[in-house]
């Protein structure tokens, strides 16, 4: 009778850990076969939305700032033209920032509320990258711990649906990255610490005080990257930065959904003719299309 | 939501040049510190080319003009001619370390030691990573070898002066000036302790990047 339940508990084992590495087995494949189908795009469009909160607290105040994020792109990589356009809304004043770039025939412009700038192309193909960005989300999947969690179907197509956290290199550039836009706006001053580069983030809480969750469809159909939802959070404090300061928190949620579309299909980009009157030609900038919230407002 | 974020539609064109920058003058507002009167500076600033920037830790809090390689100048000097960009006289240690130098060399290192460069896509912008064939990752920018003359233990340059090394080792002179490792690792040889402070620079590059 014992033997017996343990030869049930062997084979149970067995089972779940059948189950499991063909689970690995699978989402090994799925990465595989969406990181192909980005290699051999031709053209698609996306429309972006992000909404990020900061919040600032210590004994006497309380600040919180709110702002939303659409994008909107074309990419056509035979052509090797792209365009996006981004508002960022400020929740409380309602007040919206416009801004755009194209990419055409290698030179770029970007329109910054009225005014018209071109830039200076130097390497056309790294900015034709830029603008060509499912291959860096792919990535993202690629070098995160992912597991299929099930199909959904949108619009009567199959999709896998796959959740996971970035890898740690990774996950602590974002980190890094999401705790200095929290201090953009901040009422507290950056840290010495930060400024000098003797912040030690591994041997502080930081990492135990945020997180990054991703969850991504991938089509049954064609392996494309249909969509893909990056969620951030992040809490600051004196102690968490294994700094001495006064007393105070910072929170910082970011939300982010992306959701690709019309591939294959022409996409259509044509530089308006103001942009010809662009007086401004500059080597440097930023790109704005990955403004980092709480850095810029409206 | 608290507080007064707005700096007024007149400003608004201009404000938000300050995306690449360590902080705007808008946050100088929500401290109600600082009443933000540098129009022509900014102006001149950003028509040159460059970029425009306030944050507590640099320059006392006053505006800079910052200029490709990162260099930087008080906003109102360069504005009146009395600094430029290649004379700058308060060089920000922490505003030198990832500059274009530093990718082309950490790339260079990464495909050296049979790695391959990876954009990710964050919403942050892009965090490059090395994967070497095993598949193991680090962060582009620790394979950097650009190290400081004083760059012992995460110092920073005295001078604002960094030094790569004329044969990828580290210890030996450059120009007179014996390098340090940066935190003891090399990314010649992978000997030594991958800089975990990587996102660290990584985050200022971007905040400071073209």
């Amino acid at each position: 009778m014992k033997s017996k339940r343990i030869l049930i508990m062997l084979i149970a084992i067995f089972v779940v850990s059948m189950v499991a590495s063909a689970q690995e087995a699978n989402i090994q494949q799925l990465k595989q076969t969406t990181e192909n189908s980005a290699k051999n795009l031709t053209s698609y469009t996306y429309s972006r939305s992000a909404e990020s909160m900061l919040i600032y607290s210590n004994n006497t105040l309380r600040k919180e700032y709110d702002v939303y994020k659409t994008t909107m792109g074309k990419v056509d990589l035979v052509n090797k033209k792209g365009w996006w356009g981004s508002n960022l809304t400020d929740e409380e004043t309602g007040d919206v920032l416009t801004w755009e770039g194209y990419f055409i025939n290698g030179s770029e412009y970007w329109k910054e509320s009225m005014n018209w700038t071109s830039l200076n192309v130097t390497d056309t193909a790294q900015v034709l990258q830029a603008y060509n960005e499912i291959p860096g989300q792919v990535n993202l999947i690629k070098y995160s711990n992912m597991k299929i969690v099930g199909m959904e179907k949108m619009q009567g197509e199959d999709y896998y649906k796959i959740t996971g956290s970035p890898i740690p290199s990774i996950y602590s550039g974002m980190t890094g990255l999401q705790l200095l836009a929290a201090y953009f706006p901040s009422p507290f001053a950056l840290p010495d610490k930060l400024k000098n580069g003797t912040l030690d983030i591994s041997n502080t809480s930081l990492m135990n005080n945020s997180r990054i969750t991703l969850a991504a469809w991938i089509s049954k159909n064609d392996s494309t990257l249909r969509r893909l939802d990056i969620n951030s959070s992040l809490t600051v404090t004196p102690k968490i930065l294994n700094i001495s300061s006064p007393d105070f928190k910072i929170m910082s949620t970011i939300n982010e959904s992306t959701v690709y579309r019309n591939f294959g299909s022409p996409a259509k980009i044509l530089l308006p003719k103001d942009a010809q009157n662009a007086s401004t030609s500059r080597m440097i900038g930023a790109n704005w299309r990955w403004a980092l919230f709480g850095s810029i407002r409206p | 939501m608290t507080g007064n974020f707005n700096i007024g539609k007149s400003w608004s064109k201009l404000a938000w040049l300050c995306i690449a920058v360590l902080l705007s003058t808008c946050s100088l507002n929500v401290m109600g510190q600082v009443v933000d009167t540098s129009g022509p500076d900014r102006a001149y600033c950003v028509g040159t080319g460059n970029l425009y920037a306030t944050t507590p830790g640099i320059n006392n809090g006053k505006p800079v003009c910052q200029f490709a390689g990162n260099a930087w100048c008080d906003a109102h000097a360069f504005f009146t001619g009395n600094c430029t960009g290649s004379t700058s006289p308060h060089y920000a240690g922490y505003n030198t370390p990832m500059s274009a130098l530093d990718i082309a060399d950490a790339t260079k290192t990464c495909q050296t030691r049979g790695g391959q460069v990876q954009n990710v896509h964050t919403p942050y912008g892009d965090v490059n990573l090395c994967v070497f064939p095993d598949g193991t990752s680090v962060d582009l920018r620790s394979l950097s070898r650009v190290v400081y003359s004083n760059g012992i233990n995460g110092g920073m340059p005295d001078n604002g002066i960094y030094y790569m090394p004329d044969n990828g080792i580290y210890g030996t002179p450059y120009n007179g000036i014996y390098n340090t490792p940066y935190n003891g690792y090399d990314p010649m040889t992978g000997n030594g302790l991958y800089d975990a402070n990587a996102w660290y620079y990584g985050a200022y590059a971007f905040l400071n990047s073209p």
